[in-house]
């Protein structure tokens, strides 16, 4: 314990030193550079972000002109922005070398930008730890943070998110084709309308509320995973965790057949039918039955969780 | 009886020092300092065992539970972010782990426990539960009688304070049903407790 | 009971959930019910109690011991950096443009996880008939005990060790956070590939149990390429 604080606090008055001459080298310490610039990009720009630490708010708006403005962080090196009408690029230069030692890292380094675009542009954000929002932004978004919380709200036509630890909270509105979410230990919470879906984490717990969704894949190691929503023509719902519980909520009416199987935990479904023995083992249940049409697919698994099927 | 909860000044002063102790320890835990995250084990252990033994009323099970929910709050640890004391998070997380566990072994609400061991409930070893006067005793076992609905909802509000809405979010169920469980909790323990 | 109060009312009573008419309300009905007035009592001398109850009880051996085992970095990651903690992987962060190494580590993992695709592909007595196994291909039998499951395992574990070295070959490139968060993910994941591993020991036979350990690892392989694709990223 003792040695390893030590070596801790070593290494941060270490990374301070370093920090300082930065510092020193390029304005008053401790001050942070705010920034306000505006540049011509149209209505379709792909839009490239990069900010190591701090936050990020991206919004749409109806202007053919990308607008940034915010605080950059003390020992940043200050901002690139370029834009060549469809091309725009935004980076906040971090001198080569900074230390990456934890709080101090996203003290010093940590900028935070509001960044106005044409709500038809497509957004790519790439981040270590900042906390990333987007919103009203229609065209194709994808961001990257390891370990950055992130919301979106909006109908971007695709949606890709990759992130460590953040949690994610997303609200997707008629116009999202395909959604597609990643994370380790951050939670996933989305509401989405019409889109295919696949979510993937580690620990992460995932909950989604779909309107008509297509197909759908959502899959945790340790999380649990919440459904509620309907299910649309011969669609497949697929649903799997290896730890967590799984519960799905339908309509009444839903048609369906439905095949889950946990081999250690139970299964409860308001749908009237028993789980059995699974066929080919000793051990697991395994609950397999038609509803409705019969039309969609809907697939359950889980090792050591329980699940529920239940009716909205 | 000498109690943690005792108030004054003291004492604030003391668990306001406890607390910074214990950031210091969670921040050195989520860079995967395993010794830092022994002493988060050594200093919550008891209230988190207390609560997976009053909750199961196993003791075998309440062990295994308390493990679960260290493992589990170790892989979480890069989540917790301080917004509450990290005994607080780390208990709802422990009452999660065992509403979890109860779900996955389907349903026994209707069960009655009776058990007979009450070793673990006075154990000499636990400075605070030694002290226990006859009637928290018999209260102690008389809850391990619950049926496990009622249990859990009396551990939940009456022992360990949380709301009838928080215990419904936390359990997956209404109020309602929270507070119809407490009713019953009540009424089954004033049975047995004025037999 | 002979009075009209529900004792569902008596409980909102005591818990000082009424309003304040139907508290007044209720004190007056006290005054001439002793039913009510003695379940009242009870109820405030059952909270009392319940009040004084130990916050604490300490188990009746000490779970340091497991709990350690189960969270200790060198068994939990199997592959370990090779004996060095987290602490020698706290590094200098460099900038962008220097993860060619991770990268390649990527393609090392592709090229041996495509590797184990084939010994499933390439065994018929293995080849569930969905490419690599995963929790969705209900497929015929694959392997039901760990003897037979063992070569794949082997397979598995060549692309995982390959990745960590290479990560570790550029830990000082590596931001401790990041490092950490990478870590607390691969525990879970290797929670999952212990307690498969124990089911398909406890329950030979169990052919399916085989897929749910090998979507295990295969999830472990996504995760460390996606880490690296997150830290090159970043
Ligand atoms: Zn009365």
């Amino acid at each position: 314990m003792r040695k390893i604080s030590l070596a801790l606090i070593l290494g941060l008055a270490l990374g301070g030193g370093l920090v300082t001459m930065d510092a020193t080298d390029a304005a008053t310490p401790g001050a942070r550079q705010s920034v306000d610039e505006t540049r011509h990009a149209s209505r379709h720009a792909d839009i490239e972000v990069y900010n190591v630490a701090g936050s990020v708010r991206v919004i749409g708006w109806d202007r053919a002109e990308v607008q940034v403005t915010g605080t950059l962080g003390r020992g940043t090196e200050g901002l690139e922005f370029d834009s060549d009408e469809d091309d725009v690029y935004i980076e906040v230069e971090v001198p080569s070398g900074g230390r990456r030692g934890e709080q101090q890292f996203d003290q010093v380094y940590g900028s935070d930008l509001e960044i106005r675009v044409p709500e038809r542009a497509n957004v790519e954000i790439d981040s270590l730890s900042a906390s990333v929002e987007v919103i009203g932004v229609d065209g194709e978004i994808t961001i990257t943070t390891v370990r950055g919380g992130v919301i979106v709200d909006g109908s971007p036509r695709e949606l890709n998110v990759n992130t460590g630890s953040g949690d994610l909270a997303i609200e997707a509105g008629a116009g999202t084709r395909e959604i597609e979410l990643i994370s380790g230990s951050g939670s996933v919470e989305l509401n989405a309308e019409g889109s295919e879906v696949s979510v993937e984490t580690v620990g992460g717990d995932i909950t989604v509320v779909g309107l008509g969704l297509l197909d759908t894949s959502l899959g945790s190691t340790a999380g649990s995973i919440h459904f509620t929503g309907d299910l649309v023509g011969t669609n497949d719902y697929d649903f799997e965790s290896f730890h967590g519980g799984i519960t799905v909520i339908l309509p009444a009416d839903v048609s369906a057949v439905i095949d889950a199987s946990s081999f250690a935990g139970g299964i409860q479904n308001d749908f009237g039918f028993e789980p059995r023995s699974s066929e080919r083992g000793k051990v697991g249940k395994r609950l397999d039955f038609e509803v409705g049409g019969g039309e969609a697919d809907v697939f359950i698994k889980t090792f050591s969780g329980s699940i529920e099927i239940r009716k909205s | 009886m000498p109690s943690s909860r005792d108030g004054g000044v003291i004492s604030a002063t003391f668990q306001g020092l406890r607390r910074m102790q214990m950031n210091d320890l969670v921040r050195a835990a989520q860079r995967g300092d395993t010794a830092a995250f022994e002493q988060l084990y050594r200093d919550n252990i008891g209230r988190v065992y207390a609560l997976c033994l009053r909750m199961t009323a196993d003791p075998g099970r309440a062990e295994e539970l308390s493990q679960d929910a260290f493992l589990r709050a170790w892989s979480k640890l890069s989540s917790y972010r301080g917004d509450a004391a990290f005994s607080t998070w780390l208990h709802r997380l422990a009452v999660n782990v065992v509403l979890a566990d109860r779900r996955s072994q389907g349903k026994r609400w209707a069960k009655l426990v009776m058990t007979d061991d009450m070793a673990p409930f006075g154990n000499g070893e636990s400075s605070s539960a030694a002290e226990g006067s006859a009637l928290e005793m018999d209260l102690e076992q008389a809850i391990a009688s619950l049926p496990d609905g009622a249990r859990t909802v009396f551990v939940l509000h009456a022992i360990e304070g949380y709301q009838h809405d928080e215990i419904a979010e936390m359990t997956g169920t209404a109020v309602g049903t929270s507070k119809a469980q407490l009713h019953r909790a009540r009424r089954l323990l004033r049975e047995v407790l004025e037999r | 009971m002979n009075c009209s109060i529900r004792e569902e009312h008596l409980d909102d009573y005591v818990d000082g959930m009424l309003t304040e008419p139907q508290r007044a309300e209720t004190e007056r009905h006290l005054e001439s019910c002793e039913t009510c007035r003695l379940t009242v009592e009870f109820l405030r001398g059952l909270q009392a109690t319940a009040d004084a109850m130990p916050r604490e009880i300490k188990p009746s051996r000490d779970l340091w011991a497991d709990l350690e085992a189960r969270i200790s970095p060198t068994r939990v990651m199997q592959v370990d950096f090779r004996g060095r903690g987290p602490l020698a992987l706290l590094g200098v962060r460099s900038v962008r443009g220097q993860w060619v190494a991770l990268a390649a580590a990527a393609l090392v993992l592709v090229v041996a996880s495509s590797g184990i695709t084939a010994y499933f592909m390439g065994n018929p007595e293995l080849d569930p008939g969905a490419g690599l196994p995963g929790l969705s291909g209900v497929g015929e039998p694959v392997a039901s005990t760990m003897e037979e499951f063992r070569p794949a395992e082997i397979g598995y574990a060549k692309a995982i060790d390959d990745l960590l070295q290479t990560l570790d070959d550029r830990r000082e490139a590596l931001d401790p956070e990041t490092l950490t968060v990478i870590e607390a993910n691969l525990r879970v994941i290797d929670a999952a590939i212990r307690r498969a591993r124990a089911a398909i020991e406890e329950y030979p036979g169990e052919s399916e149990l085989a897929l749910v350990l090998a979507d295990n690892y295969r999830k472990k392989l996504e995760f460390l390429q996606r880490a690296n694709l997150l830290i090159e990223r970043s």
